[in-house]
């Protein structure tokens, strides 16, 4: 990598990154497309790439917690001055790694995945597998219905998300993140002009 | 004109009892409606202040 080019996004990172969109596409589609009127055989599609979202998750929070400096993920009083910059309409500081807006969609992308890996689980019991059988009594009707209202709305949430999130990935002030995305590298121009160095750089 | 809309799916058992089967797939609408609002609300009014300091 050149000197004028810092590495952002590390190649297992991104990896990570399509795998997980790969699935949560995958997930929708299956998941939504019978609702509305596309017939097709969507369970096998479905739980695999649950699995698959599952198996991802789980690596990342493994290399997160313990590879990663999961700070530059969290809330500073920063933030603070962020928010009364937006609303008085002053220039907002400069973030660290990441912005604001990019923790609080990675933290609501948790909790709905959490939400839809956890429920999803449960509901393989509705099913029959190739290492499980199926045991529609595991649970109590009522109990049941909340699994699935809460997986519902998961999905449901992540299609609000995922939308927002193609939309800012491809706005012009912001495709250098989506080239970082891709290729793991933004400038140091890019650098200056949109974190502050003093809280993320190659060096820190 | 009144437009209601259902925010659970329910059926009905063998002895008539109601039971929770999910949220309603219009939500999908709903949800998918409410994002691409934001959207082209944020692009309006990005490209406003773009064009205000511009001129």
């Amino acid at each position: 990598m050149s000197t004028d080019r810092i590495e952002r996004h590390a190649a297992v990172d991104r990896a990570f990154h399509w795998v997980m969109a790969t699935s949560m596409f995958a997930l929708l589609i299956t998941g939504f497309a019978p609702k509305l009127g596309l017939e097709f055989d969507w369970i096998l599609i479905h739980w695999v790439a649950g699995l698959l979202l599952t198996f991802i998750v789980l690596a990342h929070i493994v290399r997160a917690l313990f590879w990663q400096g999961f700070k530059s993920m969290w809330f500073s009083a920063r933030d603070l001055d962020t928010v009364t910059a937006l609303i008085s309409q002053h220039p907002e500081p400069k973030p660290g790694k990441y912005s604001l807006a990019q923790r609080l969609m990675h933290h609501a992308v948790t909790v709905f995945s959490l939400a839809a890996i956890v429920t999803g689980i449960v509901m393989l019991a509705k099913i029959d597998g190739p290492f499980w059988t199926r045991d529609p009594y595991l649970l109590s009707a009522e109990t049941w219905g909340l699994f699935y209202v809460i997986h519902g709305l998961a999905g449901l949430v992540f299609v609000s998300l995922i939308v927002l999130h193609v939309y800012f990935a491809i706005r012009p002030e912001k495709l250098f993140y989506l080239r970082s995305m891709v290729f793991g590298w933004i400038t140091r121009d890019e650098l200056a002009a949109n974190h502050d160095p003093a809280l993320w750089s190659d060096k820190s | 004109m009144v437009l209601t809309m259902e925010l659970f799916r329910y059926s009905r058992n063998a002895w008539g009892q109601t039971t929770l089967e999910g949220v309603s797939f219009e939500l999908f609408w709903v949800f998918l409606g409410a994002a691409l609002a934001v959207v082209a609300i944020h692009a309006v009014v990005t490209a406003l202040k773009s064009r205000k300091a511009k001129s």
